[in-house]
C-alpha cells in the first residue's frame, strides 16, 4: 500500500514535468545582444526593451514539436553606449525605425539535436521586412529556471542593413553577432 | 577717427580661423588623398566635421564684428586696382569662410553615412532638414566642397602673397593692422 502511494506521487511527479513550461521573455530575466566591428574596432550593444514568449516541452517528441519561440524587438531600443553609433542605428538606412519599428523572431520548429539537452531552434527573422531563415542551438536543464545562451551570425546585408552607405563592408563588418542570454523562470 | 587696427575681436577672430583654416584644409586634402587606418580615418572625419561647426560660427561672428566696427583705412597711395583687389579679396575670403562649412554641412546633412554631427561630443548639431541620403545633393555638395577648397587655397595665397608684396614693396607692415602691439 504504502509502495503504490509513492508510486502514484511518483507518477504524478512525472506528470507534472511533462506539463509545457511557458516563460515571459523579457530584459528584466534575458539579454539580446550584437556586437561587430566599425572602422576595425569592436562594439557591442543591446536591445533595452524586447518580449518573447517561449514554450517548451521536451518530455516527447509530439509535446517538444508544439513548442515555439516568438520574439519581437523594438529597434529603436539598440543602444551601444556610443553617441555616434547610437544616432546612426535609427537612420533610413540602418534600421530605419521609422519604417520599421519592430523586428520578430517566429520559430517553425524547435528539435531535439541528439546530444543531451541540446535542441536546434529554427525560424524566421523578420528585420526591415526582410525574412531570413535563421538557425541557433541551445542547451537546456532545468526547465523550472531556464538557464541558456545561444549565439548566431547575421549577415545584415542580407536585411538590407547599411546596403547605401557600406555595401563592401568597409567600415561595418558584413558578419553582426547576436548574443542571446536567459534566465527566466516558468510561469506557474 | 579711423583706427589704426581692427577691433580686437576681430584680430583674435583672424588668427583662431586662421589656425582653424590651415588645419581644416589639411586635414580635408589628407582625409580625400592619403590611405588612412579606418579607425583614425573615421576620427578625423568626426574631428573634421566638429571643426567645420566651430568654423562656421566663427565666420559669422566674424561677418557680424566686420560689418559692427570701422576698419582702418587701406594703405595710403593704393591704386585703384589695388583698392578693388583688397575688397574682392577680403569679401571673397569671407564668403569662403561661409561656403566651405555650409556646403561641408550639406554633405554631412545628405551623406549616405546618415551620421551624426557632434561636436567635439559636446553637443549634437543638426542636419540640414530635408536632404538625407539624396545622393544629387550629396554629390554635388561634395564636389563643391572640394573645387572651393582649392579655390579658397588660391586665395589665401592671393591673401598672404598681397601682405608679402607690400611688405617688399612698399615697406608697409599690414600685419600691425592685425596684432596688437
Amino acid at each position: 500500500m504504502k509502495m503504490l502511494l509513492v508510486a502514484g506521487l511518483m507518477l504524478l511527479g512525472g506528470v507534472s514535468t511533462a506539463q509545457a513550461a511557458t516563460y515571459t521573455l523579457n530584459p528584466s530575466n534575458s539579454r539580446i545582444g550584437f556586437s561587430g566591428t566599425h572602422a576595425g574596432k569592436a562594439f557591442e550593444g543591446v536591445f533595452e526593451q524586447w518580449q518573447g514568449t517561449l514554450t517548451f516541452d521536451p518530455s516527447s517528441a509530439e509535446t517538444l514539436a508544439k513548442s515555439t519561440l516568438v520574439v519581437s524587438i523594438r529597434t529603436g531600443s539598440a543602444k551601444t553606449g556610443n553617441a555616434m553609433y547610437d544616432g546612426t542605428l535609427p537612420t533610413a538606412d540602418w534600421f530605419d525605425t521609422e519604417h520599421h519599428p519592430q523586428a520578430g523572431f517566429q520559430s517553425q520548429s524547435i528539435v531535439a539535436t541528439g546530444i543531451s539537452n541540446t535542441f536546434l531552434v529554427t525560424g524566421q527573422l523578420n528585420l526591415k521586412n526582410v525574412r531570413q531563415p535563421v538557425s541557433f542551438t541551445v542547451v537546456v536543464g532545468n526547465l523550472a529556471v531556464l538557464n541558456t545562451s545561444a549565439t548566431l551570425v547575421l549577415d545584415r546585408l542580407a536585411f538590407g542593413i547599411g546596403q547605401q552607405s557600406d555595401p563592401q563592408a568597409a567600415w561595418v563588418s558584413k558578419e553582426i553577432g547576436l548574443q542571446i542570454g536567459v534566465a527566466a523562470a516558468a510561469k506557474p | 577717427m579711423t583706427p589704426v587696427r581692427y577691433h580686437t575681436a576681430a584680430i583674435a577672430l583672424h588668427w583662431v580661423m586662421a589656425v582653424a583654416i590651415m588645419l581644416m584644409l589639411g586635414s580635408g586634402w589628407a582625409m580625400g588623398n592619403l590611405t588612412l587606418a579606418p579607425s583614425f580615418q573615421f576620427q578625423l572625419y568626426q574631428w573634421h566635421k566638429s571643426l567645420g561647426v566651430l568654423v562656421l560660427l566663427a565666420a559669422v561672428l566674424r561677418l557680424l564684428v566686420r560689418l559692427t566696427f570701422s576698419r582702418p583705412p587701406l594703405p595710403a597711395g593704393l591704386p585703384m586696382r589695388g583698392v578693388w583687389l583688397a575688397h574682392v579679396g577680403h569679401w571673397g575670403l569671407y564668403a569662403m569662410m561661409l561656403a566651405m562649412p555650409l556646403t561641408g554641412w550639406l554633405m554631412v546633412s545628405s551623406s549616405p553615412y546618415g551620421l551624426p554631427t557632434l561636436v567635439f561630443g559636446w553637443f549634437a548639431w543638426p542636419h540640414v532638414p530635408g536632404v538625407a541620403m539624396h545622393g544629387v545633393v550629396n554629390g554635388i555638395s561634395k564636389e563643391a566642397h572640394e573645387l572651393l577648397a582649392w579655390g579658397f587655397l588660391v586665395m589665401l595665397g592671393g591673401h598672404i602673397g598681397a601682405v608679402v608684396y607690400h611688405a617688399r614693396a612698399h615697406g608697409e607692415n599690414l600685419v600691425r593692422r592685425l596684432w596688437w602691439r
